[in-house]
């Protein structure tokens, strides 16, 4: 029962495991780093304790978190209408758009067993057909805005430290270190994502479902189509 | 055998990171708010 459980949800808790292991990991390096540059400004050294529940590290976890929401929203939301053709990520050629009641198997075109709410029609089921985009949205914008606001009081601490005056929050949306921080992240997952696109065109991973199967053509885009 | 059915198994796992990643941004707020 156990056994098949953990077989049964392998994949998110590998990577939950995987989360928790990095991020204790960067706590651990990032107290070490924060440590070092107290001390050599002559200032006191928080414990590890107050550096878990400073703004220190939660804009460093922030930045990275609100760029990878929203490198799925885009993904998410660009697939509906832009294509590539030859990549499992996309659907193929001619498939653009939202789809019908029957390819997305709402309202008229539900199954017994489809979801209440692709059933109900109206309002909930536009809802629900948009739940996926919506959460990761709200995640990624709440994300950001904890970056912004811990941000500031990072620079703010070491503005204070250099005699330099402190900035508002709506004053540091507009600072060089806000965008660097937030560019720094977007352009690495833009990168990655485009990327993978284009090279699972061509390249192929046994066994995954990211990519393929092997002997595919290249020309083919998802698994179904063709 | 696929199974024709939502395990318990699917549902802990969707609100452990729900819960994981509202907690984590409700901490993050909640720093800011007590001053960082």
């Amino acid at each position: 029962m156990i056994r098949r459980a953990l077989r049964d949800n392998g994949l998110s808790l590998a990577f939950l495991a995987l989360f928790l292991l990095a991020l204790a990991g960067q706590a651990v390096a990032g107290y070490a780093q924060h440590a070092e540059e107290q001390s050599e400004h002559g200032l006191p050294v928080p414990s590890f304790g107050s550096f878990l529940l400073s703004a220190d590290f939660a804009v460093d976890v922030a930045e990275n978190w609100q760029s990878e929401f929203l490198q799925f929203l885009l993904f998410i939301t660009a697939t509906v209408w832009l294509v590539q053709r030859g990549s499992p990520e996309s659907k193929k050629p001619g498939d653009e758009g939202l789809g019908d009641e029957e390819d997305q198997l709402i309202a008229h075109g539900a199954r017994p067993d489809s979801p209440r709410w692709a059933r109900a029609g109206g309002w909930r089921t536009r809802l629900y057909g948009h739940s996926l985009a919506l959460t990761m949205g709200a995640i990624f914008l709440l994300s950001w805005l904890a970056q912004s606001l811990a941000g500031v009081v990072v620079l703010n601490d070491e503005n204070a430290a250099h005699g330099a005056p402190a900035l508002s929050w709506a004053e540091y949306l507009a600072s060089a270190d806000f965008w660097n921080r937030t560019l720094q992240n977007w352009q690495s997952e833009l990168l990655a994502v485009g990327a993978m696109v284009a090279f699972s065109i061509f390249l192929r991973e046994r066994g995954s479902a990211e990519s393929k199967p092997v002997g595919t053509p290249h020309h083919v885009s998802a698994e179904e189509s063709e | 055998m696929s199974r024709q059915r939502v395990t318990t198994g699917m549902i802990v796992v969707f609100w452990t990171w729900m819960a994981l990643i509202v907690g984590g941004l409700a901490a993050m707020f909640a720093i800011v708010a007590l001053g960082g």
